[in-house]
Protein backbone atom coordinates (compact mmCIF):
# COMPACT_ATOMS: atom_id res chain seq x y z
CA UNK A 1 0.00 0.00 0.00
CA UNK A 2 1.59 3.56 -0.86
CA UNK A 3 1.56 4.85 2.12
CA UNK A 4 2.32 8.74 1.90
CA UNK A 5 2.64 11.63 4.73
CA UNK A 6 0.03 14.50 4.65
CA UNK A 7 2.10 16.25 6.75
CA UNK A 8 5.82 17.15 7.33
CA UNK A 9 6.53 15.70 11.02
CA UNK A 10 9.48 17.37 13.56
CA UNK A 11 12.61 16.45 12.35
CA UNK A 12 11.92 16.27 8.83
CA UNK A 13 13.54 18.52 6.30
CA UNK A 14 11.29 20.96 4.73
CA UNK A 15 10.09 20.92 1.45
CA UNK A 16 12.32 23.12 -1.26
CA UNK A 17 9.47 25.00 -2.36
CA UNK A 18 8.10 26.71 0.43
CA UNK A 19 9.92 29.90 2.02
CA UNK A 20 10.97 30.92 5.85
CA UNK A 21 10.71 33.81 7.94
CA UNK A 22 13.22 35.19 9.84
CA UNK A 23 13.07 38.02 12.00
CA UNK A 24 15.55 40.79 14.21
CA UNK A 25 15.60 44.04 15.49
CA UNK A 26 15.24 46.70 13.36
CA UNK A 27 18.46 48.69 14.28
CA UNK A 28 20.57 45.32 13.94
CA UNK A 29 19.52 44.69 10.75
CA UNK A 30 18.83 47.89 8.91
CA UNK A 31 21.37 50.59 9.34
CA UNK A 32 21.75 53.72 7.55
CA UNK A 33 24.11 53.70 4.87
CA UNK A 34 25.03 49.89 5.16
CA UNK A 35 23.94 46.88 3.58
CA UNK A 36 20.61 45.66 4.43
CA UNK A 37 20.07 42.90 5.91
CA UNK A 38 23.19 43.18 7.24
CA UNK A 39 25.11 39.90 7.50
CA UNK A 40 24.59 39.86 11.70
CA UNK A 41 21.34 38.69 10.63
CA UNK A 42 22.01 35.39 9.60
CA UNK A 43 24.38 34.68 12.29
CA UNK A 44 24.49 32.36 15.19
CA UNK A 45 24.43 33.12 18.86
CA UNK A 46 26.53 30.91 21.34
CA UNK A 47 23.08 29.50 21.87
CA UNK A 48 22.67 28.53 18.68
CA UNK A 49 26.24 26.98 18.53
CA UNK A 50 25.37 25.40 21.91
CA UNK A 51 21.96 23.78 20.36
CA UNK A 52 23.83 21.87 17.13
CA UNK A 53 24.79 25.31 15.23
CA UNK A 54 21.17 26.31 13.91
CA UNK A 55 19.32 29.19 12.86
CA UNK A 56 15.91 29.33 14.40
CA UNK A 57 13.31 30.78 10.96
CA UNK A 58 9.52 30.22 10.80
CA UNK A 59 8.08 27.69 8.01
CA UNK A 60 5.94 30.00 6.04
CA UNK A 61 3.41 27.49 5.46
CA UNK A 62 2.77 27.26 9.16
CA UNK A 63 2.62 31.00 10.36
CA UNK A 64 1.69 34.35 8.92
CA UNK A 65 4.28 37.31 9.47
CA UNK A 66 1.77 38.86 11.69
CA UNK A 67 1.63 35.60 13.70
CA UNK A 68 5.70 35.59 13.47
CA UNK A 69 5.84 39.15 15.58
CA UNK A 70 2.93 38.08 18.57
CA UNK A 71 5.16 35.75 19.34
CA UNK A 72 7.88 37.65 20.33
CA UNK A 73 5.40 40.60 21.74
CA UNK A 74 4.67 37.23 24.04
CA UNK A 75 7.73 36.37 24.44
CA UNK A 76 10.24 36.67 27.41
CA UNK A 77 14.08 38.65 27.32
CA UNK A 78 16.87 36.10 27.87
CA UNK A 79 17.49 38.30 30.19
CA UNK A 80 16.63 40.06 32.49
CA UNK A 81 13.68 37.14 33.05
CA UNK A 82 9.86 38.33 33.15
CA UNK A 83 10.31 40.97 30.99
CA UNK A 84 8.23 40.87 27.43
CA UNK A 85 10.15 41.47 24.38
CA UNK A 86 10.20 44.49 22.14
CA UNK A 87 7.91 43.76 19.22
CA UNK A 88 7.39 46.83 17.73
CA UNK A 89 11.57 46.99 16.45
CA UNK A 90 11.27 43.90 14.71
CA UNK A 91 11.62 43.26 10.86
CA UNK A 92 11.36 39.85 8.66
CA UNK A 93 13.06 38.94 5.63
CA UNK A 94 12.35 35.95 3.84
CA UNK A 95 14.49 32.88 2.23
CA UNK A 96 13.83 30.42 -0.08
CA UNK A 97 14.65 26.95 1.06
CA UNK A 98 15.13 25.79 -1.78
CA UNK A 99 18.43 28.61 -2.05
CA UNK A 100 19.40 27.61 1.24
CA UNK A 101 19.81 23.86 0.49
CA UNK A 102 21.88 24.78 -2.59
CA UNK A 103 24.55 26.22 -0.28
CA UNK A 104 27.25 23.91 0.66
CA UNK A 105 27.75 25.09 3.96
CA UNK A 106 23.87 23.97 4.87
CA UNK A 107 23.47 20.00 6.61
CA UNK A 108 20.13 20.30 6.95
CA UNK A 109 16.68 22.52 7.13
CA UNK A 110 14.72 20.60 9.84
CA UNK A 111 10.99 21.23 11.04
CA UNK A 112 10.90 21.69 14.85
CA UNK A 113 8.03 23.36 15.75
CA UNK A 114 8.62 23.96 19.97
CA UNK A 115 4.98 22.75 21.29
CA UNK A 116 4.57 22.78 25.24
CA UNK A 117 1.49 20.43 26.64
CA UNK A 118 0.42 23.23 28.66
CA UNK A 119 1.25 26.68 27.65
CA UNK A 120 4.33 28.11 29.49
CA UNK A 121 4.45 31.90 30.44
CA UNK A 122 6.48 33.82 28.35
CA UNK A 123 7.29 31.18 25.76
CA UNK A 124 4.40 30.55 23.10
CA UNK A 125 4.18 27.93 21.19
CA UNK A 126 5.31 28.13 17.84
CA UNK A 127 4.18 25.60 15.26
CA UNK A 128 6.24 27.17 12.11
CA UNK A 129 9.61 26.60 14.53
CA UNK A 130 12.14 25.48 11.80
CA UNK A 131 16.03 24.99 11.92
CA UNK A 132 18.66 25.96 9.47
CA UNK A 133 21.64 24.14 10.49
CA UNK A 134 24.75 25.42 9.56
CA UNK A 135 27.62 23.01 8.71
CA UNK A 136 29.48 23.04 12.59
CA UNK A 137 32.86 21.32 10.66
CA UNK A 138 35.11 24.00 9.62
CA UNK A 139 32.36 27.02 10.26
CA UNK A 140 34.76 29.37 10.87
CA UNK A 141 36.44 28.80 7.40
CA UNK A 142 32.55 28.88 6.13
CA UNK A 143 31.43 31.68 7.88
CA UNK A 144 32.00 34.88 5.57
CA UNK A 145 30.27 32.67 2.72
CA UNK A 146 27.44 32.05 4.23
CA UNK A 147 26.52 34.67 6.24
CA UNK A 148 26.95 36.63 2.70
CA UNK A 149 25.02 34.60 0.41
CA UNK A 150 22.55 34.16 2.85
CA UNK A 151 22.15 38.29 2.67
CA UNK A 152 22.42 38.80 -0.39
CA UNK A 153 19.83 36.42 -1.12
CA UNK A 154 17.72 37.82 1.41
CA UNK A 155 18.48 41.94 -0.15
CA UNK A 156 15.18 42.13 -1.33
CA UNK A 157 12.82 39.74 0.24
CA UNK A 158 11.46 42.05 3.04
CA UNK A 159 8.58 41.23 4.06
CA UNK A 160 5.57 43.72 5.17
CA UNK A 161 2.95 43.13 7.88
CA UNK A 162 0.16 44.52 9.51
CA UNK A 163 1.53 46.17 12.67
CA UNK A 164 -2.33 47.68 13.82
CA UNK A 165 -3.36 43.94 13.93
CA UNK A 166 -0.37 42.45 15.67
CA UNK A 167 -0.64 44.98 18.70
CA UNK A 168 -4.24 44.07 18.83
CA UNK A 169 -3.15 40.24 19.79
CA UNK A 170 -0.02 41.28 21.83
CA UNK A 171 -1.88 43.37 24.15
CA UNK A 172 -4.20 40.64 24.35
CA UNK A 173 -1.80 38.00 25.20
CA UNK A 174 -0.08 40.37 27.75
CA UNK A 175 -3.22 41.25 29.66
CA UNK A 176 -4.16 37.39 29.73
CA UNK A 177 -0.56 36.43 31.56
CA UNK A 178 -1.17 39.22 34.47
CA UNK B 1 40.59 71.38 -4.08
CA UNK B 2 43.67 73.78 -1.94
CA UNK B 3 44.16 73.31 1.77
CA UNK B 4 47.06 75.50 3.42
CA UNK B 5 49.31 72.18 4.90
CA UNK B 6 50.43 73.74 8.86
CA UNK B 7 51.41 77.25 7.91
CA UNK B 8 54.19 75.35 5.93
CA UNK B 9 56.67 78.06 4.21
CA UNK B 10 57.47 75.84 0.47
CA UNK B 11 60.01 78.33 -1.43
CA UNK B 12 60.36 76.62 -4.54
CA UNK B 13 59.12 73.58 -6.63
CA UNK B 14 61.86 71.86 -6.51
CA UNK B 15 62.05 71.56 -2.95
CA UNK B 16 58.81 70.05 -2.83
CA UNK B 17 58.71 66.03 -2.08
CA UNK B 18 56.19 63.98 -3.76
CA UNK B 19 55.86 62.03 -0.99
CA UNK B 20 57.00 63.54 2.78
CA UNK B 21 56.80 61.71 6.18
CA UNK B 22 57.43 63.59 9.45
CA UNK B 23 56.29 62.90 12.90
CA UNK B 24 53.99 60.14 12.32
CA UNK B 25 52.15 62.11 9.52
CA UNK B 26 52.13 61.47 6.38
CA UNK B 27 51.57 64.35 3.35
CA UNK B 28 50.50 63.44 -0.38
CA UNK B 29 51.44 65.19 -3.19
CA UNK B 30 49.42 65.17 -6.72
CA UNK B 31 51.33 67.10 -9.32
CA UNK B 32 49.04 67.44 -12.23
CA UNK B 33 51.73 69.13 -14.12
CA UNK B 34 54.81 71.50 -13.37
CA UNK B 35 55.53 74.29 -15.97
CA UNK B 36 58.97 75.92 -13.86
CA UNK B 37 59.37 78.89 -16.56
CA UNK B 38 55.89 80.35 -15.83
CA UNK B 39 56.06 79.44 -11.62
CA UNK B 40 59.50 80.23 -11.28
CA UNK B 41 58.58 83.48 -10.12
CA UNK B 42 56.24 82.33 -7.73
CA UNK B 43 56.16 83.61 -4.15
CA UNK B 44 55.29 82.06 -1.29
CA UNK B 45 51.69 84.11 -0.82
CA UNK B 46 50.90 83.31 -4.26
CA UNK B 47 51.84 79.67 -3.76
CA UNK B 48 48.81 77.91 -2.70
CA UNK B 49 46.82 79.96 -5.19
CA UNK B 50 48.88 80.05 -7.81
CA UNK B 51 50.74 76.79 -7.78
CA UNK B 52 50.20 74.26 -10.60
CA UNK B 53 49.78 72.09 -7.49
CA UNK B 54 46.40 71.04 -7.72
CA UNK B 55 45.87 69.25 -5.13
CA UNK B 56 47.59 69.30 -1.37
CA UNK B 57 46.32 67.35 0.81
CA UNK B 58 46.90 66.56 4.38
CA UNK B 59 47.11 63.21 6.01
CA UNK B 60 44.32 62.03 8.23
CA UNK B 61 45.30 61.34 12.24
CA UNK B 62 42.43 59.97 14.18
CA UNK B 63 42.39 57.35 17.12
CA UNK B 64 39.68 54.70 17.57
CA UNK B 65 39.88 52.36 20.79
CA UNK B 66 42.70 54.46 22.05
CA UNK B 67 44.89 53.84 19.26
CA UNK B 68 46.78 56.37 17.18
CA UNK B 69 45.89 55.90 13.27
CA UNK B 70 46.86 57.76 10.06
CA UNK B 71 45.80 57.77 6.74
CA UNK B 72 46.22 59.78 3.20
CA UNK B 73 43.74 62.30 2.83
CA UNK B 74 42.79 59.78 -0.32
CA UNK B 75 41.47 57.44 2.01
CA UNK B 76 39.14 59.85 4.10
CA UNK B 77 36.02 57.69 3.40
CA UNK B 78 37.85 55.13 5.36
CA UNK B 79 38.51 56.57 8.00
CA UNK B 80 34.90 57.89 8.34
CA UNK B 81 33.72 54.28 8.27
CA UNK B 82 36.11 53.08 11.14
CA UNK B 83 35.56 56.22 13.02
CA UNK B 84 31.51 55.30 12.83
CA UNK B 85 32.12 51.83 13.75
CA UNK B 86 33.58 52.97 17.02
CA UNK B 87 30.19 52.32 18.92
CA UNK B 88 30.46 48.86 18.52
CA UNK B 89 32.47 48.47 21.34
CA UNK B 90 29.69 50.41 23.25
CA UNK B 91 27.53 47.67 22.90
CA UNK B 92 26.92 45.44 26.33
CA UNK B 93 26.30 41.87 26.52
CA UNK B 94 23.02 40.61 25.09
CA UNK B 95 22.97 43.36 22.63
CA UNK B 96 20.66 42.46 20.33
CA UNK B 97 18.13 40.92 22.80
CA UNK B 98 19.16 37.48 22.22
CA UNK B 99 21.94 37.15 23.91
CA UNK B 100 24.85 38.20 21.96
CA UNK B 101 28.15 38.76 22.88
CA UNK B 102 30.12 42.29 23.30
CA UNK B 103 33.32 42.65 21.24
CA UNK B 104 36.53 43.31 22.70
CA UNK B 105 39.52 45.99 22.04
CA UNK B 106 41.88 43.49 20.61
CA UNK B 107 39.53 41.97 18.13
CA UNK B 108 38.39 45.11 16.79
CA UNK B 109 41.83 46.72 16.35
CA UNK B 110 42.14 43.71 14.25
CA UNK B 111 39.58 44.71 12.03
CA UNK B 112 41.08 48.28 11.62
CA UNK B 113 44.20 47.22 11.21
CA UNK B 114 43.52 45.25 8.34
CA UNK B 115 41.66 47.74 6.59
CA UNK B 116 44.23 50.38 7.50
CA UNK B 117 46.97 48.12 6.17
CA UNK B 118 45.32 46.84 2.82
CA UNK B 119 43.67 50.39 1.69
CA UNK B 120 47.04 52.59 2.36
CA UNK B 121 49.20 49.63 0.59
CA UNK B 122 46.72 50.02 -2.47
CA UNK B 123 46.92 53.64 -2.12
CA UNK B 124 50.54 53.38 -2.52
CA UNK B 125 51.06 50.43 -5.32
CA UNK B 126 51.73 51.37 -8.65
CA UNK B 127 47.91 51.37 -9.34
CA UNK B 128 47.12 53.76 -6.41
CA UNK B 129 44.01 52.02 -5.77
CA UNK B 130 41.42 53.82 -3.62
CA UNK B 131 39.71 51.18 -1.93
CA UNK B 132 36.09 51.74 -0.93
CA UNK B 133 34.46 51.70 2.37
CA UNK B 134 34.01 49.04 3.90
CA UNK B 135 30.71 48.28 6.49
CA UNK B 136 32.26 47.58 10.10
CA UNK B 137 29.80 44.98 12.00
CA UNK B 138 29.43 43.56 15.13
CA UNK B 139 28.23 39.62 15.03
CA UNK B 140 26.41 37.60 17.39
CA UNK B 141 29.71 36.00 19.34
CA UNK B 142 31.61 39.24 19.84
CA UNK B 143 33.60 38.74 15.86
CA UNK B 144 33.99 41.65 13.82
CA UNK B 145 33.05 41.40 10.28
CA UNK B 146 34.51 43.73 7.19
CA UNK B 147 32.49 43.41 4.48
CA UNK B 148 32.68 45.68 0.62
CA UNK B 149 30.36 45.76 -1.66
CA UNK B 150 30.62 46.85 -5.19
CA UNK B 151 28.77 46.78 -8.14
CA UNK B 152 30.62 43.75 -9.33
CA UNK B 153 31.78 42.16 -6.17
CA UNK B 154 31.74 41.46 -2.87
CA UNK B 155 34.38 40.63 0.36
CA UNK B 156 33.54 39.54 3.94
CA UNK B 157 36.49 38.65 6.14
CA UNK B 158 35.19 37.67 10.28
CA UNK B 159 38.03 38.45 12.93
CA UNK B 160 37.28 36.03 15.79
CA UNK B 161 37.40 36.63 18.98
CA UNK B 162 40.24 34.38 20.01
CA UNK B 163 42.36 36.61 18.08
CA UNK B 164 44.22 34.11 15.93
CA UNK B 165 47.06 34.98 13.37
CA UNK B 166 44.28 33.71 10.56
CA UNK B 167 41.38 35.45 9.70
CA UNK B 168 39.10 33.74 6.81
CA UNK B 169 37.36 36.12 3.76
CA UNK B 170 34.91 35.10 1.02
CA UNK B 171 35.63 37.06 -2.18
CA UNK B 172 33.06 36.74 -5.36
CA UNK B 173 32.98 38.58 -7.98
CA UNK B 174 28.91 38.97 -9.18
CA UNK B 175 29.80 37.48 -13.10
CA UNK B 176 32.32 34.44 -11.55
CA UNK B 177 31.00 31.03 -10.31
CA UNK B 178 34.61 30.74 -8.68
CA UNK B 179 34.50 32.70 -5.62
CA UNK B 180 37.54 33.01 -3.12
CA UNK B 181 36.97 31.34 0.71
CA UNK B 182 40.66 31.76 1.90
CA UNK B 183 42.61 32.22 4.67
CA UNK B 184 44.81 35.87 5.72
CA UNK B 185 47.49 36.12 8.19
CA UNK B 186 46.52 39.49 9.49
CA UNK B 187 49.57 39.84 11.51
CA UNK B 188 51.76 39.05 8.85
CA UNK B 189 53.12 41.14 5.45
CA UNK B 190 50.25 42.19 2.55
CA UNK B 191 48.76 39.11 1.15
CA UNK B 192 49.65 39.62 -2.54
CA UNK B 193 47.02 37.86 -3.46
CA UNK B 194 44.14 39.24 -1.02
CA UNK B 195 45.62 42.88 -2.31
CA UNK B 196 45.60 42.30 -6.21
CA UNK B 197 42.06 40.98 -6.14
CA UNK B 198 40.67 43.65 -3.32
CA UNK B 199 42.53 46.36 -6.22
CA UNK B 200 40.71 44.94 -8.84
CA UNK B 201 37.09 44.40 -7.30
CA UNK B 202 37.01 46.92 -4.52
CA UNK B 203 37.69 50.53 -5.85
CA UNK B 204 36.22 53.57 -4.37
CA UNK B 205 33.14 54.93 -6.65
CA UNK B 206 32.52 51.91 -8.90
CA UNK B 207 28.89 51.60 -7.66
CA UNK B 208 27.43 49.70 -4.45
CA UNK B 209 24.26 48.29 -4.90
CA UNK B 210 23.34 48.30 -0.61
CA UNK B 211 23.73 52.06 -0.69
Amino acid sequence: MDVRKSEIQPGEPLPLTDSVYRHGVNTMVEKEDRYTPTIYFFDLSQTDKNTGYSLSVDWDKKTTPEESIIRIGCSYKTKPDFEFKNYKNRVIYALEIAFIDSLDWISKIEYSPTIHTKEILGHPNNKAHSLVFYDKAEYAQNRPALLTELRNHAKDKKIEFDMTKVEVFVEKCRKNKK
Amino acid sequence: MTQVVENRKINYLDDIPNYYRGNKTMILWSVDSINNDEDSNINNEDFFTKSPLKYIKTPISFAVADTDFVLPYDLSHIKNAITKSESILKLKENWDEEGALPTDKKTFLNAIRFIIKYSSYLLESKEKTVLDYPDISILRDGAIAVNWETKNASFTIIFEKDDKDVSYYYAKEKNSFIPLRYGVNIKGDIDKTTAIWMSENLKYNQGNPFR
